[in-house]
């Protein structure tokens, strides 16, 4: 059989072959396999929600690095955007931390975009992350959820309401990842009709307690968003007169009477984003009576805290209860006393 | 000719002049309708919106809403005259009838009390359509001695934009017209940002109104925006001062822990309440302080100022009333490590009203 001139023969001359190789190799290491300074993506987050072309709209990416990584500007394309992440290695010998770098994107008309996150070192063949996202179109239909709260025992209605020339009709239901998702058909199959108000009423659950995000797609690249608390039955369910704190493991609920012998409930008054604090107030909406805090003190001293805040000196009862573990604390104040700040830092050992 | 002494011809032109003025009758004023439209909510309703109409009646009489019908273009609204009651609202009595969700256009509303005069004609509205348009405001509180921008975004190739403030009704209306020969679906390649100057104003609320005038599809569309502003001279808010009592009152409060860190705390503004505000220290989530301004002017001519604490390190509270006058300024203090009372202070500041 003829050899072939390109192979080597002998041990020494598969040495002269590949030592060049492996110097060179040396000389100008591959960043992907030989560089200690590394990137690696760990998250990439799209916010908002089901984007629309009102939207401002960020992406987040988290990972792991070598060195500091900061965002470059946002390089866009017909069919989407590079993220360019740069490096400034300042750490020697090189030690992996996690980073965090956030992007605001450029308004884009409805559609499906690539999103590619890139080591700017590199020629962007080879991207650290690479993902879609779609931009969709505002304003034809609204979402509404149920006034009442939903618990995970019954299920609920979800409301869509739009105008438009459409036959809507629910064309699939999916609940996943903590996303409820509703598709929804509107185009018209023979003729299109005149433009109409339409009201569907989807029953979706009864589902696991838990916080969803809701997604109703439709046709022509329609979107609306939403958010829904299902609550536990057996647990805090908030009302008119009940506040859930922390987790919505605890329930409270306030009564009051003042100088004129008139007695009331509290009116419960949850603050948006804040899971561990509420108020109430008890005659006029403005009012604050009441500021609530229960924290998670377990790391501390075993204990689950709770800080009540008077601003009023007419006379109180608050109930607090642990709904997980059936405990309960009260708290008041006599009608004329001057309250102190309540600080219970052993109100519950019922961690974790 | 003899001369008309001067006398007579001031009488005859006097006589003539009572003629003219007995001869003339001011326009009779015209009769109010028994029914008109007192207001629309929201002020500029769209498909979305569930759509209030206010009523009001020009007669003596009780009334109530038994129900609203909608038929077209037409809201006719059932009321109810209650015969009982004495004595009778006056004139200007409001009732308010619920429409829902109405599909764009213009509405004729009747008032049907059963009478056989019925229906009353009560006036008109307009629903708008839903602009895909978004308001976006200076990221800076807007002030009285600085021109109010603010930004449109939509999709389109250029608009026209007529710009009328009504600073006396709370209002600045755009008026836009795209002047595009054509509107893509989906919409085109890039975002078109306009940005608006509607001039100072007076502090104050007010209600941007962009309203689409490019009539597609048949409608007007609409969207609004609530914006505030603030009185240079008086509460702005920032990233450590809170505005309570209508703009009048600045709250702000430092801190220091027990391991002698300091910082201010950051104001919370709490929605719908004007009265009351929180701060936190160290952790968003957990509110320190909720203070109160409270008008006790008539209860004992003094502004009130309430402070429950949520919190034992050292703190120190500034209420400023930055609104009569000189400056007045109250301090509240809390000693490291002090459990807190609330801070009942009935007699704050003197200068009501």
């Amino acid at each position: 059989m003829r050899r072939n001139a390109l192979i080597p023969a002998g041990p020494r001359a598969w040495l002269r072959v590949l030592l060049p190789v492996l110097l060179l190799a040396a000389a100008f290491p591959s960043h992907a396999e030989h560089d200690p300074l590394q990137i690696r993506v760990t998250d990439v987050e799209v916010e908002p929600f089901l984007p629309t072309y009102l939207d401002r709209v960020t992406v987040t990416v988290s990972g792991t690095s070598t060195c500091i990584v900061s965002p470059l500007e946002v390089v866009t394309s017909a069919s989407g955007f590079l993220l360019p992440v740069t490096r400034g290695c300042i750490i020697d010998p090189p030690l992996e931390v996690p980073f965090t770098v956030t992007f605001e994107l450029p308004h884009r008309s409805p559609g499906e975009y690539e999103l590619q996150v890139v080591d700017s070192r590199q020629d962007g063949l080879h991207p650290l992350f690479e993902s879609s996202y779609q931009v969709y179109r505002p304003g034809l239909f609204v979402l509404e959820t149920p006034d009442a709260p939903a618990t995970d025992d019954s299920p609920f209605t979800l409301r869509i309401t739009g105008y438009g020339q459409f036959c809507p009709e629910v064309a699939d239901t999916r609940v996943e990842d903590g996303v409820i998702e509703v598709l929804l058909h509107l185009d018209c199959v023979i003729t299109t009709p005149p433009s109409v108000l339409f009201t569907l009423d989807h029953e979706i659950g009864p589902l696991p307690a838990g916080d969803y995000d809701i997604a109703v797609r439709g046709d022509f690249e329609l979107a609306s968003r939403g958010q829904l608390t299902v609550y536990p039955a057996d647990g805090c369910v908030p009302s008119a007169t009940e506040l859930c704190l922390n987790d919505d493991r605890f329930r409270l609920a306030v009564t009051w009477r003042d100088f004129e012998g008139k007695e009331g409930e509290g009116t419960a008054v949850p603050l948006a984003g804040r899971d561990d604090t509420g108020m109430f107030w008890f005659f006029k909406e403005d009012n604050v009576e009441l500021t609530v805090k229960v924290l998670n003190g377990c790391g501390v001293n075993g204990h689950y805290w709770v800080f009540v805040s008077p601003g009023s000196t007419v006379e109180w009862e608050l109930t607090v209860t642990d709904t997980l573990r059936d405990r309960t604390r009260t708290y008041g104040n006599a009608l004329g006393d001057v309250p102190p700040l309540i600080p219970d830092t052993a109100a519950f050992a019922t961690c974790p | 000719m003899k001369p008309t002494p001067p006398r007579i011809a001031t009488l005859a032109t006097l006589a003539a002049a009572l003629l003219l003025i007995c001869a003339w009758a001011p326009p009779a004023a015209a009769e109010p309708p028994p029914f008109e439209i007192f207001e629309i909510v929201p002020s500029i309703p769209t498909w979305q919106d569930e759509v209030k109409i206010l009523i009001q009646g020009n007669f003596f009489a009780a009334t109530e809403v038994t129900g609203t019908r909608v038929s077209g273009h037409v809201v006719t609204v059932d009321l109810e005259l209650k015969a009982n009651i004495s004595p009778l609202p006056p004139p200007g009595w409001v009732v308010t009838a619920e429409a829902g969700r109405l599909p764009p256009g213009s509405y004729q509303v009747l008032v049907d009390t059963g009478s056989p005069d019925s229906p009353f004609e009560a006036g008109e509205f307009t629903v708008f359509g839903r602009a895909p348009i978004a308001i976006e405001p200076a990221a800076e509180p807007y002030l009285d001695d600085r021109p109010v921008l603010f930004d449109l975004l939509l999709f389109d190739n250029g608009v026209d934009l007529d710009v009328a403030p009504r600073p006396s009704l709370g209002i600045i209306e755009v008026f836009l017209d795209r002047n595009s020969d054509f509107v893509t679906i989906p919409p085109g390649p890039g975002a078109l940002r306009e940005t608006v100057n509607a001039g100072v104003l007076p502090a104050g609320d007010y209600e941007i109104r962009v309203i689409d005038v490019t009539n597609e599809f048949g409608v007007f569309s609409a969207v609004t925006r609530d914006i505030t502003v603030h009185d240079s001279d008086g509460c702005v808010p920032s990233a450590t001062a809170l505005c309570l009592g209508n703009g009048r009152f600045r709250v702000e409060a430092a801190w220091r822990d027990f391991r002698d860190r300091r910082g201010d705390g950051t104001p919370v503004p709490l929605d719908g309440r004007e009265d009351t505000g929180s701060f936190w220290f160290f952790n968003e989530d957990n509110l320190e302080l909720t203070v109160k301004v409270l008008d006790g002017c008539g209860v004992n001519g003094h502004h009130w100022v309430f402070i429950s604490s949520g919190s034992t390190v050292e703190y120190d509270v500034t209420v400023t009333d930055a609104g009569a006058g000189e400056p007045a300024v109250r301090r509240y203090h809390n000693d490291l490590g002090q459990t807190p009372a609330l801070i009942p202070d009935t007699a704050a500041f003197a200068n009501c009203p």
